[in-house]
């Protein structure tokens, strides 16, 4: 039985346990998703060099006009169109919230994911392994001390980082200042499996054999107008005795005024001896208008059990704006841009130019002036290093009754790369139906067509088209006041629905 | 008994007039009510009660149930309270999904007010049956390429590089267990004499196709090519403190 299987088992054990306790209360959300997608990739191929010929634009081609690339052997390699790939993943996910033990503030918590493909071929990613503890812990809460045992997250500057372990946060003066510690076997970045697991390994590359350890801790504080977090996190391999990660980082949030805030931090690498990713914004927020400016700079960062990071990957640094307003009553209005710059990589080459700044925009309305619809706009451009892309999107949706929601949605959009000639013009359209018959429970349904052309100057060029189907049902029960209706921000965070 | 009928009467002349209009009180119209009732709560409650159960604080504080526990439950036989209208704040407006973090980090006892944290799994482990209309809007797949190369948002705080990038790159044909120079980046045609600068622009996206042997080809030490990988304020030494067996990887056992 795999970690997560022998977590969800003792959870299950637990509750079975504490089942027939006065008073129990509990909160189960179960969602179910199912897509159908299919995608064109590339073949890898090869062509015997005395067959090629000098194609339309001068270069070499295969005899079936493909572009090669020959390096004086006897074969040259070329790329030709892969083959149509479909796959219907399937998802179920599992949220259960459990207390009332006849211990007050003591609660179970689990999340699991149940995952798989109905046909079964090993073509769509994130479907294996089959079963998935997400979350899965014991969490007892007082006024002044939280502890959890089990398989948790915190969420910091560094990500939002899970581990089987435990976490302890003190809070002797309330809200004024809070201590935390955590520390345990640490699951992989961006995933909730161990980075031993086969799964993190597609590429055949090198693999840690044991889990690392992580431990962190943080110090924040929140008086009127401020608050904010010093944490610190660090990652050692048991099997190298080595550290594959230790950062610090500093948060804020200053509120300057009921209308204006400032909110920012940063991190600094330990191990390398680099600032990392650091982030200001202000923000002014008066009832329906939002105007923030800020600034962000971001580099990436490898864990020190590969060796990326001795590579050196450079920064870039970017200043943004972004506004929301109303400008007539049921109508939104949101606008973004953003100019970004790398720092000097320290290496050119006069033979391969490349493109080391860019900038992105987009423009986005919400019209709900008509009764029983909305309406949704968006344009959005961006630019820069590797590709780029334009497009714009729209869907209008009509509310015949409370517990029903129809919408339709279109979509078109067009990129470049910069270092491949695969120009992807892709258009989308097709039907949404939301229903919630009761509170607590939504289903829908989303039928597109996509069509996608790809532009090149050989014959690898292909125009193909696909139907894309996604279904979905969530579900949500629960006993005594808790008993609630599904949350807005279960569904989404709150603007995740509209087209950007 | 002789109560009974003057209950029906009650009763028939409240279904004739039909359902009471509720007017929420003008303080409910102030601009900053939605930040300022807490602290009204916390002052005097019994105000709230009036119209308010449990139940309608918790359509919304479902992550802090505490800060309802002063107020009654909607028992059976009694009314479930003045249902409240549930809406986003306005810092939410614009783009926040997009820059939330600083905040979320900082004062993470706001968020908690609505929130749940087992809810943010959903955005940041998103499973492989969620199409488009999340987080992504519908379409982002074809021109995720422009949002990942310069990181419009850290991809990785939700997305594996190995077990999400990567493998489906391999089932797409784009990531390759051959030696280099088979061109697929034929948009630059010395892309691989110079691919130097794109490389450490970009690294995480050409890790999510290429493993360790393909630049160890060139770059290791132990190698024929011996191109050295590492820009110019490099620390050595301080890397080789914090994780020796990294550096052993391209330097064998002659790290300097």
């Amino acid at each position: 039985m795999t970690s997560a299987g022998r977590c969800a088992a003792t959870l299950i054990a637990g509750l079975a346990w504490t089942a027939p306790l006065h008073g129990q209360g509990y909160r189960l959300r179960l969602d179910t998703r199912m897509q159908s997608v299919a995608y064109r990739g590339w073949a890898l191929d090869s062509v015997l060099a005395s067959t090629v010929v000098v194609g339309p634009t001068g270069g070499l081609v295969s005899p079936d006009g493909i572009a090669v690339t020959c390096d004086g052997a006897a074969y040259c390699s070329l790329f030709r169109p892969g083959p149509k790939r479909s796959s219907l993943p399937l998802v179920g996910t599992a949220d259960l919230s459990v207390w009332g033990f006849g211990v007050p503030g003591l609660r179970l918590q689990a999340k699991v994911r149940g995952l798989g493909d109905v046909e079964n071929r090993d073509i769509w990613p994130g479907v294996r392994p089959t079963l998935q503890l997400l979350d899965g812990y014991a969490e007892y809460v007082t006024a002044p001390l939280t502890v959890e045992a089990g398989r948790t997250h915190v969420t910091t500057r560094f990500g939002f980082r899970g581990f089987d372990g435990g976490r302890l946060e003190l809070r002797p003066f309330g809200r004024l200042l809070r201590l935390s510690a955590y520390g345990g076997w640490s699951l992989a970045r961006g995933l909730d499996l161990p980075v031993t697991s086969p799964e993190l390994n597609p590429l055949g590359d090198y693999q840690p054999t044991d889990r690392q350890i992580v431990a962190g801790g943080w110090v924040a504080w929140s008086v009127p107008r401020f608050g904010g977090r010093i944490g610190y996190q660090r990652e050692d391999d048991p099997s190298t005795n080595g550290t594959t990660f230790e950062r610090a980082a500093l948060d804020a949030h200053a509120a300057i005024s009921g209308e204006v805030s400032l909110a920012g931090g940063a991190d600094y690498d330990l191990t390398s001896g680099d600032w990392g990713s650091a982030d200001v914004a202000l923000s002014y927020v008066r009832q329906s208008r939002r105007v923030a400016v800020g600034g962000r700079r971001y580099r990436p960062y490898f864990d020190l059990w590969r060796i990326w990071g001795a590579f050196s990957p450079v920064a870039y640094s970017a200043a943004w704006a972004s506004g929301a307003f109303s400008p007539a009553v049921g109508v939104d209005v949101r606008v973004r841009g953003e100019f970004y710059q790398f720092d000097d990589p320290g290496v050119s080459v006069a033979l391969v130019s490349v493109e080391d700044d860019g900038w992105r925009w987009s423009v986005g309305a919400s019209m709900a002036r008509v009764e029983r619809w909305t309406f949704n706009a968006a344009v959005h451009q961006e630019r820069g290093a590797g590709a780029a892309s334009f497009g714009y999107e729209g869907q209008a949706t009509f509310d015949p009754s409370s517990f029903l929601a129809l919408t339709a949605h279109g979509a078109r959009t067009r990129r470049p790369l910069e270092f491949r000639f695969d120009d992807s013009k892709a258009w989308s359209y097709g039907m949404r139906a939301d229903l919630r018959p009761r509170a607590d429970t939504r289903i829908y349904a989303d039928v597109q067509r996509y069509d996608e052309t790809r532009e090149r100057g050989d014959a690898a060029a292909l125009s193909w088209n696909q139907v894309r189907i996604n279904l979905g049902a969530t579900f949500a029960v629960g006993s005594g006041a808790d008993h609630r209706p599904l949350h807005p921000a279960i569904l989404r965070i709150p603007d995740a629905r509209r087209p950007r | 008994m002789t109560k009974l009928p003057l209950v029906a009467i009650a009763m028939a002349a409240a279904a004739a007039a039909g359902p009471i209009a509720a007017q929420a009180p003008d303080s409910h119209g102030a601009a900053d009510f939605l930040k300022r009732h807490g602290t009204l709560v916390r002052q005097d409650a019994s105000e709230c009660q009036v119209c308010h159960t449990r139940e309608n604080c918790l359509e919304c504080h479902i992550g802090s149930p505490q800060v309802a526990a002063g107020f009654f439950t909607a028992a059976s036989g009694q009314a479930v309270g003045m249902p409240v209208q549930r809406h986003a704040p306005p810092s939410h407006q614009g783009g926040f999904r997009d820059r939330h973090a600083p905040e979320a980090t900082a004062t993470p006892q706001t968020c908690a007010g609505c929130h749940v944290r087992s809810d943010c799994l959903d955005c940041h482990r998103p499973d492989a049956a969620s199409g488009g209309g999340g987080y992504h809007p519908t379409g982002f797949l074809s021109r995720h390429p422009a949002s990942a190369y310069a990181r419009e948002t850290s991809c990785s705080d939700c997305h594996s590089a190995q077990g999400f990038c990567a493998a489906c790159h391999v089932r797409a044909g784009l990531a390759l267990d051959v030696t280099l120079g088979q061109g697929y980046h034929d948009a630059k045609r010395f892309f691989l004499v110079g691919h130097g600068q794109a490389a450490r622009q970009s690294l995480e996206s050409c890790v999510s196709c290429h493993a360790e042997r393909d630049c160890l080809t060139c770059h290791a030490a132990t190698g024929a090519q011996r191109f050295n990988p590492h820009g110019p304020d490099f620390d050595a030494a301080r890397m080789k403190k914090r994780n020796p067996d990294m550096c052993a990887v391209c330097h064998g056992a002659n790290v300097p």
